[in-house]
């Protein structure tokens, strides 16, 4: 991307050189006029490069990108259904993960996780591109832990600051409002009978929100399968799909249409959230909670 | 009782048959002869419904060829393929059985009549040993005998058989052809082909004589099978050799 | 039927019951996690208004489906094996069930498949359809049986390239993820109404194919000696070409790819009917839905952290089954 701006410039002001050279009066008025307009578009000083390969980073450096930085990020970034903050991400900084791209681009930092493709880590090891692996937080603290990490990496420890405080803050409101809740039991379901237990994210927001976690109740561990069957016998009161804004309603609006789900929901409650907010842990998690809490 | 009118039969822009008129007439058994290629089986096949002719007419009894439905073509005539394809391990006596399969419709049931037209199948081919074996296990003049009684399973009025004796020794042969023989006596009207010239003169009310999908000569076999026939048909010398009782054909030369 | 049909009789009743017994183990199937019997269905308790939901609408249209989905793949087996007279055919070798994998996969790709009932089951009838014009079609005039089996080898490597290529360009993980699990085959989490959907083709598709019983009787002759018998080849076709659209399309298309059924049940029944290929249509029916009947079962059963797939498990029976089958008919040389 930027190298294809460099070489633009560079053509225009060869342009303007040979304009120069070949006449004068007027079209020394309107070379002069070109090149101001040419060297006013460009930008102010910009830092040095920073790419994230991977949806979850994603996430993070839209968190603390401003006009001086110079971010890119993954596709998934810009998908409405996987990632809450895709309105503050331009066409331009998406790029395709691939290592001849990375290698053109020469960015200070790469932000991959352990599910990047292990060639590429492989290929970025031997051109000697700096890179991090950052793992997903299971819990709050994780979360906590990893904006003070990335703060640090990409050296804006201020606005890592900034960001837990405000985390905290919304946090302790979540916490309080739970408290004044009765306590349920509620359960994320998906179809084919996903759900998520011990240990992920997922649990951590429901204990976030006062909730017991049915699917810890029941003994899974991590990111399990529960049966239809087994939702219904155990009778949550709330169960919790995520929506992720397909128009065309795939499979969680049709595992809606099942009958005997349809005749639960007398007793159980349904509650939606974003699925965009659950994707990775990080700042979406505490949305995620504070929407399931504007829904209880 | 079946009549062949300016039938030609042309696939490839090859003339396969060519202009060919005759009748096959009740109680007769009619002998299809000529060289490899003469057309020979086309013919049968053309009479059976397995393929269509490109001109001409084929009547059946009288009737047009529109008015005969497959079915009932198929109870009329019974096909006895040149060769033997057969698939699958069943017993001889469920082979001969679907010989019936013309006269049921896709859900009826077997009738008695169809029992009874299958023991007299049975025994008039002489299968009666041959009812449980499995057919794939049958010799050559085991299964051509079994697949002949299921052809006359089907009751046909008319019998049709490519080369059946082609790969049978000399007892299986004459047993054959006894039976077909005793089917013309019976009023049926049997076509045949056979290349043993001998048992063609022998057996055969009418001989047909063909050659590249021409109609060479028709009608007594001794008016047709004559020696300037043979010589200029099949390219051979031959010569009668005489007993008491048989006249037989002789080959001595070819024709270079 | 033939006058030999007296014993087949007594063992349609036979399976019957078999299937009735299986029927009842695998309503009753508990799955780890939920330990329900069927006899709490005839006891009073606290839950029995969930007790009955569970059954009525949980397990039941899933035995139902497992009795419909495999009763159709097993006589599709047998219909399309009389055809070809080839022991190796099948929806599976032919490719029609990937085709309809492939209308179905469309359907949920672009996401058209929920906003009415009928539109899953009828792109996975279109594409099974489309499959089977397309064999006839470039086996060419004379129809001779291998071409039929390469060109549905040719279709079936076709339209798996087209399922991949809807993987690679799905637009997020999750979809991908969702088409790989629904290619498995599985009959979970179906209701009455996904019942109601297939029945009517999957019954329509059945009478088709029985209609061709002796059709296939006279095949075994050879194909002259069965037009000489009164059978139309082109009509047996396209009877062939619509019941396979219908019933493959509609059972891949509820059900996702399930394979090796159409292959081996055939297999097990010839011997039951004598080879005789027209009687084997209706008990490779019977046979398939039992053989569905138990798969499901050993899903549920073994089913605790993970869902296993319906297709995992017929494979996994299948394979090596399939291969006891053929090293057993290497040593009777006359039976194929």
């Amino acid at each position: 991307m930027k190298a294809s701006f460099d070489n633009l410039r560079m053509s225009g002001f060869y342009t303007l050189s040979f304009t120069l050279s070949l006449s004068k009066g007027a079209t020394l008025i309107i070379s002069l006029w070109l090149t101001a307009y040419v060297t006013a578009i460009e930008p102010t000083e910009k830092s040095e490069p920073v790419v994230s390969i991977n949806l979850c980073t994603d996430q993070w450096l839209i968190l603390f990108q401003d006009k001086h930085t110079n971010y890119y990020f993954s596709p998934l970034a810009l998908n409405k259904g996987y990632n809450y903050l895709y309105s503050q991400v331009k066409k331009t900084q998406v790029i395709l993960p691939s290592l001849d791209a990375l290698i053109l681009l020469n960015p200070s930092l790469i932000l991959a996780s352990q599910y990047s493709d292990k060639n590429l880590i492989h290929g970025l090891n031997n051109f000697g591109l700096s890179f991090t692996i950052i793992e997903p937080a299971t819990n709050f603290e994780g979360i906590r832990r990893n904006i003070s990490r990335i703060g640090k990496l990409i050296n804006k420890t201020d606005k890592a600051n900034r960001l837990l405080h405000d985390f905290n803050k919304r946090l302790t409101i979540v916490a309080k409002d739970a408290k004044n809740r009765p306590n349920q039991t509620a359960i994320f379901y998906a179809p084919n009978g996903f759900t998520h237990g011990e240990g992920t994210i997922y649990n951590a927001i429901l204990e976030a929100t006062g909730l017991t976690n049915l699917a810890t109740e029941l003994g899974v561990k991590g990111h399990g399968y529960l049966s239809l069957e087994t939702l219904l016998w155990n009778n949550p009161d709330i169960i919790i799909l995520e929506d992720d804004f397909s128009n065309n309603d795939s499979l969680s609006q049709q595992m809606l249409k099942h009958p005997a789900l349809n005749r639960l929901l007398n007793q159980s409650r349904l509650i939606f959230v974003n699925a965009n907010k659950l994707s990775c842990a990080g700042f979406g998690s505490l949305l995620a909670a504070e929407q399931i809490m504007e829904q209880r | 009782m079946i009549s062949l009118n300016q039938v030609s039969v042309i696939r490839h822009s090859k003339k396969i048959l060519d202009n060919i008129s005759l009748d096959f007439p009740k109680g007769k058994m009619i002998g299809l002869i000529g060289p490899n290629g003469a057309g020979k089986s086309t013919m049968m096949r053309l009479i059976s419904g397995v393929i269509k002719q490109t001109k001409g007419k084929i009547l059946y009894q009288g009737k047009k060829p529109g008015t005969l439905s497959h079915k009932e073509r198929a109870c009329t005539i019974g096909y006895l393929p040149q060769k033997a394809e057969i698939s699958w391990p069943l017993s001889a006596q469920r082979v001969i059985a679907l010989g019936r399969l013309p006269y049921q419709s896709t859900f009826s049931q077997w009738q008695p009549k169809d029992a009874r037209a299958v023991e007299d199948a049975i025994i008039h081919s002489d299968c009666e040993k041959l009812r449980h074996q499995n057919i794939l296990t049958l010799s050559g003049g085991e299964l051509t005998r079994v697949l002949l009684a299921r052809v006359l399973a089907g009751e046909p009025e008319c019998i049709i058989a490519d080369e059946p004796i082609a790969a049978l020794d000399p007892f299986h042969q004459l047993q054959v052809l006894e039976i077909l023989k005793d089917k013309a006596l019976e009023g049926k009207t049997v076509i045949i082909s056979l290349h043993d010239l001998n048992l063609a003169y022998r057996f055969c009310d009418v001989l047909a004589l063909l050659d590249e999908g021409q109609l060479k000569a028709y009608g007594d076999p001794q008016h047709v099978l004559t020696l300037e026939h043979i010589q200029s048909i099949y390219q051979v010398n031959m010569c009668w050799l005489n007993n008491e009782s048989f006249k037989a054909l002789f080959p001595i030369s070819r024709v270079i | 039927m033939t006058a030999f049909s007296h014993n087949n009789r007594w063992l349609i009743v036979l399976i019957i019951l078999t299937i009735l017994v299986a029927s009842v183990l695998h309503l009753g199937s508990s799955s780890s996690q939920v330990n329900l019997s069927l006899s709490q269905l005839f006891q009073a308790s606290e839950k029995k208004a969930l007790i009955e939901l569970i059954f009525f609408e949980i397990r039941i249209p899933r035995l139902l489906l497992a009795i419909l989905v495999g009763f159709i793949l097993g006589t599709t087996g047998a219909v399309m094996q009389g055809f070809l007279r080839n022991p190796l055919a099948g929806p599976d070798l032919l490719g029609v069930s990937n085709c309809a994998a492939l209308g179905a996969v469309i359907a949920l790709y672009f996401g058209f498949a929920s906003q009415a009932w009928y539109l899953l089951p009828a792109t996975g009838m279109l594409g099974a359809f489309i499959g089977m014009a397309l064999i006839f079609l470039l086996s060419g005039s004379n129809h001779h049986n291998l071409r039929i089996i390469l060109a549905g080898v040719a279709i079936n490597a076709f339209a798996a390239s087209l399922i991949s290529i809807a993987l690679n360009l799905s637009k997020n993980p999750y979809a991908m993820s969702e088409i790989v699990f629904w290619l498995m085959g599985s009959l979970s989490h179906k209701s009455l109404m996904d019942v109601g959907g297939v029945f009517p083709f999957i019954l329509v598709a059945f009478l088709l194919l029985l209609s061709s019983a002796k059709f296939l009787d006279a095949l075994t002759l050879g194909e002259e000696s069965a037009i000489s018998l009164g059978f139309n080849l082109k009509n047996e076709q396209i009877k062939l070409i619509i019941a396979t659209a219908l019933g493959i399309g509609a059972a891949v298309s509820i059900a996702g790819n399930i394979g090796f059924v159409g292959l081996i049940v055939p297999h097990l029944c010839r011997p039951l009917v004598k080879y005789q290929p027209g009687r084997l249509i209706f008990l490779s029916g019977l046979i398939g839905s039992l053989f569905m009947i138990i798969s499901d079962t050993i899903v549920m059963q073994v089913s605790t952290t993970q869902e296993i797939k319906l297709g995992v498990v017929t494979s996994l029976v299948g394979g090596p089954f399939f291969l006891y089958l053929i090293l057993r008919l290497g040593k009777n040389h006359d039976q194929p």
